[in-house]
């Protein structure tokens, strides 16, 4: 289960959308699933099994909550501290925008580019741990992520980020 | 020429590569295809940036110590678990235990304030009411006090932590207040979101003089209760000191 932390992790910040309430909802679940482990059949995939209950955990007690989603964890930001205050400020700004287009996303969309992208799971996994077929984790993957694409292109990330819209390379 | 075969390139493969799924000589060849192209090479780094863009600004950095210590240390199996069954029960008979001598008075388990109102003019001296106030404010005088721990309230009463508990109210504690005058209060106070404890239950152990039946039939009546609200086991040390901490 230790070794899941990582993987619930991502999954709850994809639900929650920050992190501490995503440690907050982990902690919950990890509870939960410990008192109940008789009801988890054994040979089956124990990630999938927790995923449920931390899904169910976040529609029972904390989406009627929302929104509380704070845009920018300080801990994220804080190892860039100390580099070059100009880039960092740019950077940050730039983290901030791809935060908040993943916040854009719908739910289903977020928890597979978390997956994927952020915890490097093969589409296969992926696939099992939802419990949707592996062609479903592609075009969700495909199209939320040109859903970011085309916010952060459309966001400066050179120059001052006043949120003005102008042309960008990625 | 290159448009042509680009054109073969799916969205699909491009992603596949970026993201590890496509490897062996396949990966190579389209990579190779890639640099040949400055359309594929844009195609391309549309999914390795957002890969990139994401892992930097969804890091969730390295796992917290309290996660790893709440999947070692919570309680597993209400049921059966090798260790589970001395945990579940040994906090809740031990205070059985504790206080053989004490009665119940059972109509005052009754911790609704409806009871309270309907026997209100009933009770004398002690009305239930400012018991339950009392209670909550043993709760807080003991928020930061573990199982097993005591604190001595300003009106001299003596407020014990029986137990804490993982609950569908959120976390729950099992409390006793022994008087100064002799009565003695068992209650289960829940959190309330950022508005300190609220009383569940409250069993009333009269003092002296009351006519009582087993002091059994309060711990029955509260192990019930906390079963009604999905109390698992009696956390552990170490679970209820990372709960009670923040």
């Amino acid at each position: 289960m230790i070794q899941l932390l990582p993987r619930l992790r991502a999954f709850g910040r994809s639900l929650t959308g920050a992190q501490d309430q995503a440690d907050d909802l982990v902690q919950q679940t990890v509870e939960k699933a410990l008192r109940n482990i008789d009801s988890y059949v054994p040979g089956t995939r124990l990630d999938s099994w927790m995923f449920r209950i931390m899904r169910n955990s976040w529609i029972d007690g904390h989406r009627a909550r929302r929104p509380t989603v704070a845009l920018d964890d300080m801990e994220t930001v804080n190892p860039l501290i100390g580099e070059d205050g100009r880039d960092v400020t740019e950077n940050r700004i730039y983290l901030a925008q791809v935060r908040r287009a993943m916040e854009a996303l719908p739910e289903e969309q977020r928890a597979v580019l978390m997956l994927v992208c952020v915890e490097g799971l093969r589409y296969r996994e992926v696939a099992e741990a939802l419990g949707i077929p592996e062609g479903t984790v592609m075009s969700r993957l495909s199209r939320g992520r040109l859903a970011l694409a085309e916010v952060l292109t459309k966001a400066p990330t050179e120059g001052p980020a006043t949120g003005q819209r102008q042309g960008m390379t990625p | 020429m290159t448009h042509e075969t680009d054109m073969n390139v799916s969205d699909e493969m491009l992603m596949a590569l970026a993201d590890g799924e496509l490897t062996g000589p396949d990966a190579s060849k389209l990579m190779a295809r890639i640099k040949a192209s400055p359309a594929l090479t844009a195609r391309y780094a549309m999914f390795t940036d957002t890969a990139e863009a994401l892992r930097q600004a969804m890091d969730p950095g390295p796992v917290p110590d309290y996660l790893i210590s709440t999947v070692l240390t919570a309680p597993t199996g209400q049921a059966g678990a090798a260790e589970g069954p001395a945990a579940t029960v040994i906090p809740l008979r031990q205070k059985a235990a504790v206080a053989p001598r004490r009665m119940v008075w059972p109509m005052a388990l009754a911790a609704s304030l409806a009871l309270a109102v309907g026997v209100g003019g009933f009770l004398t001296g002690r009305g239930l009411a400012p018991a339950q106030a009392g209670l909550e404010t043993a709760a807080a005088a003991l928020a930061g006090t573990a199982t097993g721990g005591s604190v001595a309230l300003a009106d001299g009463s003596m407020a014990r932590a029986l137990g804490s508990f993982d609950t569908d109210l959120g976390l729950c504690r099992l409390i006793a207040v022994d008087g100064a005058d002799g009565h003695a209060d068992r209650a289960v106070v829940c959190q309330a979101e950022g508005a300190g404890w609220r009383t569940a239950l409250s069993v009333t152990e009269g003092g002296a003089g009351m006519f009582l039946p087993a002091s059994d039939m309060a711990v029955g009546l509260i192990d019930d209760f906390l079963d009604g609200i999905g109390a698992g086991a009696a956390m552990t040390p170490e679970a209820e000191a990372q709960v009670l901490a923040r």
